[in-house]
């Protein structure tokens, strides 16, 4: 089956599968809400022709951002993770397992609560140096056993945050939804904070082919002509900026970075050139159906008023991805 | 007219195996008290899995074990261990330990599992440190030695334990050419003057030839030939067993079977 | 660096506890603190034995019997960085205490500890039965990562639900907090904490043939499986037992063991067992002095403390020790 996908028409019949999904996610986010909505209408505001101006509201403003910034977040996520593994042939690193999603919040949360005017803007510019601290941290201490490293990075990083919120206990709750990530309460503003970041997805499947004969080993890469100082700076780069903007947008949402690339990897093999922008796809896909799940369980509980509180996405990937990583903890122990 | 022997160990139509594979599909053996078995032949052949099940390290697949003629699984555990002990290659090296707090483990079977703690055996770990020239590594830690040094812990480890018999696997492994033979005069001598059975795995024929009254050759987990050593190691038997085309010659020093491979 | 230890521990549990008892509002003098604990008639009797007192026997105790737990899970899996906190234990008593917390469920004080308890056990069995018999610790820590990440999705997919005023009291929890516990607390816990340190004591020779590996341990007459359950059992129950009133207090059961080792100048299993305690409890004592000191009047939950100081100690036990 991986062969036959790996061939042209497989590829474009994978996208077209991809396509589909995506378009049945986006629909799925768009018909369901609080209000409910019916699907006249909410085609109708998405061609500005709404009969009620409150449907606009609802449909352009909370629906569609909500769906854009998952897909997008998630797409980055799945690149990110995809690149560290690369850089360290070890197909278990991902923003959470290595502390820099952690790094990223902590930075985010730090400039909501001691910076609250810096805005959305600031979150992207904190995201983007916390996650390069922790990397840079990470890189320097541990990177022989990125786990070990990453999970006690990650603990203190708790700690530091946990400190903040000592200080101020009054954001606790948006707080604690950045820590695990949260879809809720997207708004225009983060969806055009965050598109520009898409940018990225094209230079990491630039790198496509180094990161291919990387894979053979430093030496047999040096073989190839390749630099592999150079080249592990920019790919750590693109991969830390890519996990910090999602995280800037959406949270330190767990484990998409993980399963994204390995269902992609089951289904396409390893080769960068695919792999990359097929656990882009993948990493958008899930992101948005897990945001629908975590959606759909809150809008099952009565009494929650706003669209802020409810089930965070993070917890919905958190218990999804949990048991992939065990199984393929447990498949490389095995080999 | 050869002496009355006992059997102190036996398979008895015993199945072995790891996790669902068996190895060894069915197989007799007897082990008389007072030798030196080894047991040989090439990888795969179930040796280790063999030694482990009837050190009831593994649990049998079927048939079963018996120790002193009874059934082992009618004594405790620890009571097997006082009577039995065991090496096998799986040996973990805690990080830190010293020579002396891993022979002293030897003891645990003498001791109870409740007692916490209790005066060290003192006669009997030197003894076994002695035998196996560690007196003057006692203190050091076992990860800081060499891969001889660490096997002849382990030796000494199951010499603590007191045991009539011990059953090895491959315990010359990792042992240079010196070590190997104070080994095998240390088993020779453990059997000749102590009377201690000693069932080990080997795979260097020609030590298993010198220093063992028996060998044992098996191969997919059947025995294929077995007796004394000038019985089993022979051009057909090495054919049949190693696939290897050789000539057996006397030993010049012992005038047992020596091979070399054609 | 030995003699650094033997030093420290007894002169840290001695300040820890001073501090303990005079530190605060008002501040006492250690003579007066003394006399205030033995003469009802003081006005501070009252603030030291139902206040300060109960709260630091609390600290030796949960600090000795986390230590406890943590040595046995390190011998008994043969992996440095197994502890309560990296093994999802933890995790699977906050989601029961977070569920009970958030929800309101009427659960009293006493009956906590068995609640958390089950979560903690499911939650270990869950890693140590998906462990299997690896010894990398990147793969214990992963798998323990997974599984806390599960657990922690659970608790803010539970917090997502509730108020801010409960969310406020579970964050703390979350984090591990000795503030405030009194004497119910000291008794809630008390029975369970001298159930598991006597059966880890029993446990102890035979957890330490077990370091030498499963087969030499066979070998010896012990039953290994049944020896592994039962000191992962004992550990959940010590773990479980403190993350009922002080929450999960992070990285004194990984760290102690480490230090104790160092102090007994051994890994045998039973003389570190006797060194873990003393090292634990002063551990716990002293972070717990830290976090309600060092901004004081506001009050850092210990479990912060305990992590920050934790971690880099841990990282330099880890390397030295390779």
């Amino acid at each position: 089956m991986r062969a036959a996908l790996r061939r042209p028409a497989g590829l474009s019949a994978l996208g077209a599968v991809a396509l589909l999904a995506g378009a049945v996610i986006v629909l799925a986010h768009l018909l369901t809400g609080r209000s409910s909505i019916p699907s006249a209408e909410v085609v109708a505001a998405l061609l500005g022709r709404a009969s009620e101006p409150a449907y606009t509201v609802v449909v352009l403003d909370h629906r569609l951002p909500r769906v854009l910034v998952g897909l997008a977040a998630g797409a980055l996520l799945a690149v990110a993770g995809v690149l560290v593994q690369a850089v360290v042939r070890n197909p278990l690193a991902e923003p959470s397992t290595t502390g820099v999603g952690a790094g990223a919040a902590l930075a985010v949360v730090a400039t909501l609560v001691l910076a609250p005017d810096l805005g959305q803007g600031g979150a992207y510019v904190a995201s983007l140096v916390g996650a390069l601290a922790t990397g840079a941290v990470l890189w320097a201490v541990g990177r022989r056993s990125f786990a070990v490293t990453g999970v006690l990075l990650g603990a203190v990083l708790a700690a530091v945050t946990s400190l903040l919120l000592v200080v101020d206990s009054a954001p606790l709750g948006t707080v604690l939804r950045w820590l695990v990530g949260s879809l809720n309460a997207r708004t225009p503003t983060d969806w055009a904070l965050l598109w520009p970041w898409l940018a990225l997805l094209p230079v990491a499947w630039a790198l496509a082919s180094r990161l291919n004969a990387w894979s053979l080993g430093e030496a047999a890469a040096v073989g190839l002509g390749l630099r592999p100082g150079p080249l592990l700076a920019v790919v750590l780069l693109v991969a830390v900026a890519c996990a910090a903007a999602a995280v800037a947008a959406a949270g330190a949402v767990a484990f998409v970075g993980l399963v994204a690339p390995h269902i992609g990897r089951l289904l396409v093999g390893a080769d960068h050139r695919v792999l990359v922008p097929v656990a882009a796809a993948l990493g958008a896909l899930l992101l948005s159906l897990a945001d629908l799940v975590a959606f759909s369980v809150s809008v099952q509980v009565p009494g929650l008023a706003t669209d802020v509180s409810g089930v965070p996405v993070g917890a919905v990937t958190a218990l999804i991805g949990a048991p992939v990583l065990v199984s393929l903890v447990r498949r490389e122990q095995r080999a | 007219m050869t002496p009355p022997t006992t059997t102190v160990l036996a398979g008895d139509g015993l199945a072995a195996g790891h996790g669902r594979t068996t190895v060894v599909p069915a197989l007799d053996l007897a082990v008389e008290a007072g030798t030196v078995t080894a047991l040989v032949g090439p990888n795969g052949s179930g040796k280790s899995t063999l030694l482990m099940t009837l050190a009831r390290v593994l649990p049998p697949r079927g048939g079963r074990v018996l120790l002193d003629g009874e059934p082992i699984t009618a004594r405790s555990s620890v009571e097997v261990a006082r009577r039995l002990g065991v090496l096998p290659q799986t040996a973990v090296v805690p990080a830190g330990a010293t020579v002396r707090e891993v022979v002293e483990q030897g003891r645990y079977p003498q001791l109870g599992p409740w007692a916490m703690m209790r005066r060290r055996d003192d006669s009997v770990m030197e003894r076994a440190l002695r035998l196996t020239g560690l007196l003057d590594l006692a203190d050091r830690r076992l990860d800081s030695l060499s891969g001889g040094e660490r096997q002849r812990a382990w030796i000494a480890m199951t010499l603590a334990q007191q045991t009539g018999i011990l059953l090895l696997d491959e315990p010359t492994t990792y042992l240079d050419v010196r070590h190997q033979i104070d080994l095998m005069r240390l088993v020779r001598g453990l059997c000749d003057e102590h009377g201690i059975t000693v069932v080990m795995v080997l795979h260097d024929l020609n030590q298993a030839a010198r220093y063992a009254d028996r060998l044992v050759a098996l191969r997919d987990g059947t025995v294929r030939a077995d007796g004394p050593p000038t019985a089993v190691l022979t051009p057909p038997v090495l054919r049949e067993v190693f696939d290897v085309d050789a000539v057996v010659v006397p030993d010049p020093v012992t005038g047992r079977p020596w091979f070399v491979a054609r | 660096m030995i003699v650094i230890l033997k030093t420290t521990v007894p002169l840290g549990l001695v300040v820890g506890l001073l501090a303990g008892l005079c530190l605060g509002r008002p501040v006492l003098d250690p003579v007066a603190a003394v006399r205030a604990l033995l003469d009802p008639a003081d006005p501070a009797h009252v603030l030291l034995v139902e206040g300060r007192l109960p709260r630091a026997v609390l600290a030796v105790g949960a600090g000795g019997a986390l230590g406890v737990a943590g040595l046995l899970l390190q011998d008994v899996l043969r992996n440095p960085i197994a502890g309560p906190e990296l093994l999802g234990v933890s995790s699977g008593a906050a989601v029961v205490t977070a569920a009970v917390v958030v929800l309101g469920l009427a659960v009293p004080v006493v009956l906590l500890p068995y609640a958390a308890l089950a979560g903690a056990l499911v939650a270990g069995a869950l890693v140590v039965l998906t462990m299997g018999r690896t010894r990398s610790p990147d793969h214990v820590a992963l798998i323990g990562a997974a599984v806390s990440a599960a657990c922690g999705g659970l608790v803010v997919a539970v917090v997502g639900l509730g108020t801010q005023g409960n969310v406020v009291v579970l964050f703390r929890y979350l984090l591990g907090s000795l503030a405030a516990r009194g004497w119910t607390h000291v008794e809630a816990v008390a029975p369970w904490l001298l159930v598991g340190l006597v059966a880890a004591a029993l446990l102890a020779r035979r957890v330490e043939t077990l370091t030498l590996g499963d087969e030499v341990a066979a070998g010896l007459g012990v039953a290994v499986t049944r020896t592994r359950v039962l000191a992962v059992v004992v550990a959940a129950v010590l773990a479980a037992a403190v993350a009922s009133v002080c929450g999960p207090v992070a990285f004194v059961a990984l760290l102690a063991p480490h230090l104790a080792r160092r102090l007994a100048r051994t890994v045998a299993t039973r003389r570190v067992l006797v060194a873990v305690v003393p090292v634990g409890a002063a551990l716990l004592l002293c972070a717990d002095q830290v976090a309600r000191l060092v901004i004081y009047p506001v009050e850092v939950p210990v479990g912060v403390a305990t992590t920050l100081v934790g971690v880099p100690a841990l990282v330099l036990a880890l390397r030295s020790r390779a």
